[in-house]
């Protein structure tokens, strides 16, 4: 069940509203809400539910024994065993089939014949992140930041609570757990309208720009898989889809976060107008926040942040990004972009080129300079990210074409760029309009009039209505 | 409760103000539910699917003729049913065919049904028409991407709280996406193509049937395909099955005629199941299962007929150009047998027609002098585009690719024709080199008139037709020649013609200056196929034709 389907918006969502409103303050209230959510999940498919709740079994017995006044004596060794299961689990799921295909590959350069096992596992969805739930929960049970918790239903409603299920943004215990295990008051009317701004303003989002953005994407797409596409396709293909990825997942995370305030829940940010990054670890500030704070404290600290000095600090920051990377999936790509990633980080720390523009040009023009480099090299990173194999050097070719003086094909150039301003200059308007009062755009809808606010909800109906890609598109993160 | 006032101020004003614009909308513009439907993607830049083209435009015109029997299905009744045919013998009861493709899926037709019975009060008869080799089976359940969601489309309970504004979003999209019209010309409507357009603006009077526009293939080319489409794999007895949620089979067939039986009970309407003749032998345990699921489905529900009793009868190949659909020629046949035995079905006397020839094309005669012909063209009836031409004898010329990126052809303007609202067949002898097709194109003198191509493609075996021409095919002739050939019916008494090689399905292309056709005779002759045709003989034949029009006869296996 997606977000932008009709049962989700009105009838499953109506209905848990409503039985949470009935049930709210009582102790039935986190089970019907697990139900719900592991409900929303079966929706893909019932086997899903075997490993979500496998891993809330396992992690919640877990983190019974590792609390440290347990006195159970071998928690360490538990602990890495916890971890060891988990991010075991996920990479049968998601690298399995890849490291059996790399495996067979491999042996047939070598010459060797082999019958790999054949892995056909489908992916369950959102298991990334809530494997990244769970170990949260551990991790800090184990570092002594947080108290197991005692009631399994409120561990279940937790992992699996269906907002930020599929796609997170990632919750670490501390922030979620409590809220959930808490008598929450009832959601008052100024909050339900937050949320239903939120929701709304999400969906848009998706159906309206992501949707329409990914059909650009798939058919420049499909210029460059002729292998002569027309010099600058590949920065269109980039362009097009640095603003369907973020659309689409901006979407999600607004609409999660909407959906799950109708719980009194708070789900934390995710995004903060990323495109207007200066630099590389701005970018990763405003970049999928929940991501990068969770890879930051579970995994660059850890491994030594930058306490142990610049050539540590520099192998961390690529360890950090290689593994954030991988995360995404399995694929060259993913890797690519992870690195690719991890060595803007490193070139930003050694050079910090946005302090030499500032200092060069001035504030205002040093920061336009800045953001403009900055956000091409992050729209370079997205075609390792999108590029399948037959697109990725088309891509990159025809951008060097650009700089070659090549002839251009003017209709499908002008075609492009037109569709990409129409539905650019939106997503621009909104998020310039976020990014000077430092906030994203959809929390600047109490700043407003209240009659600004309905003229806003008129133009989301009828952008749906007369825009909106047609077709139910998934959410990209849910892959992930 | 000021608290919920002050809250929702906003929504409140936004719902007042959608509420206003869509009454006046409403009241304005009075949209349909066809128009006032999701069904359309209107994307940028991306033409709708024919298919979804068809099922709407079906939908939007055929609804408002009132008809008392309604066709739903597959193609083989799209193509292979006319219901100005059909209702010749069912005295005064009005038919319309919305079969469209197998891809709507019975998902589909059932939506497509229950549309009709919701906006037409006067259906009588469902009847759902079908290839025995779209039999119901899981993958023909739902429809694919290109169909679209009809069910979910026009036969939801989203479907009717589609608000009225909805019906503009071609408009609105077409400007916005068009630049208003100064990036790119604005569209007409949400035709495809332009023939898409012209189809579907004879819909009404053709009530839904259209000619069908198959790819000809070559006499061997042809038996290869029936070699691999009517083997022993064509019908399994596990296609018709799949478990229930407790994994209890149950069978699809029966599932479908069902729903289908109870849809039409429901709205006092018979469902009438008919299967369309076979070109391939069938496997009898396999049929004979179906023939008792249909009597299962007679006893659960009176109100269903099947014709034919034991669902098949079998045509000969020569019939049909794949499984599904009849060739050209041969849905007047089909349409007779539908009246005959929907005639019967429904106790309605036979009017004692005239039973009309069995191949309902006309043939051009070959002993009647042709209308033009043409075996020198460099002369002064052929103009030339993009290539250059050369006589090699008396009785060959050959036409050669310029190096330009265009056309290269030979072009005849102006012909006069002795009749107008008759068919005519345009034929050539051609060898070709350089790995290239020979395409005809032919076009009516007056406006609005009719226009076609046929690229005859001896390299792939093929022959493919776009547009009005009625059939084309081509023939192997000794010594490495080809007959190409067209028909088309002409509005008027002149016509254009042009022979153009064509590169890869493209007669727009820069050429190699090599490349050349050699060319002997050109024709021009009443008539909408020619005589000489392997096929057209056989299936000619008065002993096959007689055989299948009455049944009991045996069919002489050849």
């Amino acid at each position: 069940m997606t977000f932008n389907s009709y049962y989700f918006l009105f009838v499953f969502l109506p209905l848990v509203t409503t039985g949470y409103s009935v049930l709210r303050g009582t102790r039935w209230v986190n089970i019907f809400l697990a139900l719900a959510s592991l409900f929303f999940y079966a929706y893909a498919g019932p086997l899903y539910l075997i490993p979500l709740l496998f891993t809330c079994l396992f992690d919640f017995a877990v983190g019974q024994k590792i609390a440290p006044e347990n006195p159970f004596k071998y928690k360490k060794a538990l602990f890495v065993f916890s971890l060891v299961m988990q991010l075991g689990l996920l990479c049968v799921f998601k690298y399995g089939a890849w490291f059996s295909h790399l495996f067979t590959q491999g042996a047939a350069f070598a010459g060797i014949a082999v019958a790999a096992p054949a892995f056909a596992l489908i992916l369950p969805p959102g298991i990334s992140f809530y494997t990244f739930h769970t170990i949260s929960y551990t991790t800090d049970i184990y570092r002594g930041r947080f108290k197991p918790h005692n009631r399994l239903i409120d561990y279940i409603t937790f992992v699996a609570f269906f907002p930020q299920l599929v796609a997170g943004p990632i919750a670490r215990a501390s922030e979620l757990l409590p809220q959930i295990a808490a008598k929450r008051p009832a959601v008052t009317w100024a909050e339900a309208e937050i949320a239903i701004w939120l929701i709304a303003f999400g969906l848009f989002k998706k159906m309206v720009l992501a949707d329409n953005f990914a059909m650009l994407v798939n058919h420049i797409g499909a210029t460059l898989e002729t292998g002569a596409p027309p010099a600058g396709a590949g920065l269109l293909f980039a362009y097009g889809f640095a603003a369907q990825i973020y659309c689409d997942f901006s979407a999600y995370t607004d609409i999660a976060r909407g959906v799950a305030k109708l719980f009194n829940i708070e789900l934390t940010r995710n995004f903060l107008t990323p495109y207007f990054a200066i630099s590389a670890s701005d970018f990763w500030r405003r970049w999928h926040i929940s991501l990068s704070n969770w890879l930051r404290d579970y995994l660059y600290i850890p491994l030594g942040g930058d306490r142990e000095g610049r050539m540590r600090t520099l192998r961390n920051l690529f360890i950090t990004m290689f593994l954030g990377g991988l995360w995404h999936g399995a694929g060259i790509g993913f890797i690519l972009w992870g690195l690719y990633h991890g060595m803007l980080l490193v070139l930003y720390r050694l050079l910090k080129p946005e302090e030499k523009f500032f200092r060069l040009l001035g504030a205002h023009l040093g920061r336009i300079v800045s953001i403009i480099l900055m956000f091409h090299l992050v729209c370079v990173g997205w075609i390792f990210f999108r590029a399948s194999s037959d697109q990725l050097y088309p891509a990159f070719s025809s951008i060097i074409a650009l700089f070659r003086g090549i002839s251009i094909q003017a209709d499908f150039l002008r075609d492009m760029i037109y569709g990409l301003v129409l539905y650019g200059s939106v997503l621009a308007a909104t998020e310039f309009a976020g990014y000077v009062k430092h906030c994203e755009f959809v929390d600047l809808y109490s700043r407003w009039h209240w009659i600004g606010r309905g003229i806003a909800y008129v133009a989301i109906f009828y952008g749906i209505i007369m825009f909106a890609a047609r077709q139910q598109n998934e959410f990209i993160y849910f892959q992930f | 409760m000021n608290s919920f006032i002050s809250s929702f101020k906003p929504l409140l004003l936004a719902l007042a103000l959608i509420a206003c614009f869509e009454s006046t909308v409403f009241f304005l513009l009075r949209p349909d539910d066809v128009g006032r439907s999701n069904y359309f993607g209107f994307n940028y830049l991306t033409p709708e699917h024919n298919h979804r083209f068809i099922i709407s435009e079906k939908l939007r015109q055929l609804s408002s003729l009132s008809p008392d029997i309604v066709q739903v299905g597959d193609s083989s009744g799209y193509f292979g049913v006319k219901p100005t045919t059909v209702m010749r013998y069912l005295k005064g009861l009005s038919y319309v065919n919305i079969s469209c493709c197998a891809n709507t899926g019975y998902d589909g037709y059932y939506a497509i049904a229950d549309y009709m019975f919701t906006h037409t009060r006067s259906i009588k008869y469902l009847v759902l028409y079908i290839s025995l080799t779209n039999l119901p089976r899981n993958d023909l359940t739902q429809g694919d991407k290109s169909t679209g969601d009809v069910a979910q489309s026009f036969d939801s309970v989203w479907a009717d709280f589609m608000p009225p504004s909805t019906a503009l979003r071609f408009q609105v999209t077409n400007a916005l996406y068009n630049g208003f019209g100064w990036i790119r010309p604005l569209s007409e409507d949400a035709a495809p193509t332009p023939y898409y357009r012209k189809l579907a603006a004879g819909f009404k009077e053709s009530r839904g049937w259209a000619l069908e526009s198959d790819i000809r293939k070559m006499p061997e080319a042809q038996e290869n395909y029936w070699k691999g489409v009517c083997g022993d794999g064509i019908f399994n007895e596990s296609y018709y099955h799949a478990n229930d949620i407790l994994g209890h089979p149950y069978s699809l067939p029966l599932m479908q005629y069902n729903r289908f039986a109870a849809l039409a009970e429901k709205h006092n309407a018979t469902l009438i199941i008919m299967a369309q003749p076979f070109p391939c032998s069938i496997n009898s345990q396999v049929l004979q299962e179906r023939v008792k699921e249909i009597a299962e489905i007679k006893e659960l529900h009176p109100n269903v007929i099947v014709i034919p009793k034991g669902l098949f009868e079998h045509w000969p190949k020569e019939y049909f150009t794949i499984i599904p659909h009849l060739r050209t020629g041969y849905e007047e046949a089909n349409s007779e047998r539908v009246g005959r035995t929907l005639a019967a079905a429904l106790g309605i006397s036979p009017p004692g027609l005239e039973q009309p020839p069995y191949y309902s094309l006309s043939v051009a005669d070959q002993k009647v002098s042709p209308v033009w012909q043409s075996t020198h063209f460099t002369g002064k009836d052929w103009v030339v585009e993009g290539a250059k031409v050369q006589a090699l004898n008396s009785d060959k010329t050959e036409l050669i690719e310029a190096t330009e990126n265009g056309w290269h052809r030979l072009m005849a303007n102006h012909l006069t024709l002795p009749k107008s609202q008759t068919a005519y067949v345009f034929s050539i002898l051609f060898k070709v080199s350089g790995a290239r097709a020979v395409e005809l194109e032919m076009v009516d003198g007056i406006r609005p008139g009719q226009y076609g191509t046929a690229v005859c493609n001896p390299a792939k075996q093929e022959t493919l037709r776009t547009g009005d021409i009625i059939d084309a095919d081509m023939e192997v002739l000794p010594d490495g020649w080809y007959r190409c050939w067209a028909s088309m019916t002409f509005n008027g008494t002149t016509a254009g013609y042009s022979i153009a090689i064509n590169k890869d399905n493209s007669s727009l292309y820069e050429g190699d200056g090599k490349a050349s056709l050699i060319l002997r005779e050109a024709l021009l002759q009443p008539g909408a196929r020619v005589m000489g045709d392997i096929q057209a003989q056989a299936a000619l034949s008065g002993v096959i034709a007689e055989d299948v029009r009455n049944p009991t006869l045996a069919f002489p296996r050849r």
